[in-house]
């Protein structure tokens, strides 16, 4: 088992980056592996409920399966919420909010790190 | 002596990623590192496709990647589904066909991931 820590910086729906980053996330947390997902920059919008519908599936609605698959921890950069204007509040599950010294420690401690 | 996976996820259409990938493995090798696999995924996934027509004055860096795995014994593995979804069915011969489960299960005795 190793511990992974995927970072995901890509917003929700302009291509299939966050989408299948997503799938990988799900995939090596059913592998056995301890997952830490953390969401920067335009990727906060992934964990945004939607207001309307999209015209590509709503890949989305599958992040209510992290718990499920033994997601470790879903953080989420407290600089990127306030640039969005957003409050944790309005994310779609409970996550940590975590600042630049929180994020450092994640990168320290993963065995591996993988950027979408 | 560590034992890398590397796992390519970025466009390689026209960009000298494939060839960053067939120097870092060259030189991790001559180092006496090993390499368990490769893994192709998201737009990455376009190497595989056997009906690439290039012109002549193109270098073919799937080919040369293809040739120096065959010639270390490296699986060159791709994601199906990932591929599937993009029509890319006709498949070069040299990759071989895996889920991301699989990239999961693999990752147990790998010491780093590199990713391209």
């Amino acid at each position: 088992m190793a511990k992974i820590l995927l970072i995901h910086q890509s917003s929700p729906f302009s291509s299939a980056t966050a989408r299948e980053a997503q799938d990988l996330s799900l995939a090596l947390a059913a592998t056995e592996h301890e997952v830490t997902l953390l969401y920067r920059g335009p990727a906060v919008l992934q964990l945004l409920p939607l207001q309307a519908t999209v015209a590509v599936k709503d890949f989305t609605v599958s992040q209510k399966l992290f718990a499920l698959y033994d997601i470790a921890a879903v953080c989420v950069c407290q600089q990127s919420l306030q640039q969005y204007q957003l409050t944790s509040a309005q994310l779609r599950m409970p996550v940590q909010v975590v600042d630049l010294s929180a994020q450092q420690q994640l990168l320290e401690t993963a065995s591996h790190i993988l950027v979408h | 002596m560590a034992s890398f996976v590397l796992y390519i996820q970025s466009d390689c259409y026209a960009s000298p990623v494939l060839d960053d990938v067939l120097r870092f493995a060259s030189a991790a090798l001559q180092l006496g590192h090993q390499i368990n696999h490769l893994f192709f995924y998201q737009q990455a996934v376009q190497a595989i496709c056997a009906d690439i027509d290039l012109p002549a004055d193109e270098p073919d860096l799937a080919g040369r990647l293809i040739a120096f795995a065959e010639s270390n014994q490296i699986p060159l593995l791709y994601c199906a589904t990932a591929a599937e979804k993009r029509g890319f069915t006709k498949v070069r011969p040299g990759f071989t066909l895996a889920g991301l489960a699989e990239f999961g299960m693999r990752l147990e005795n790998t010491d780093c991931v590199v990713q391209f």
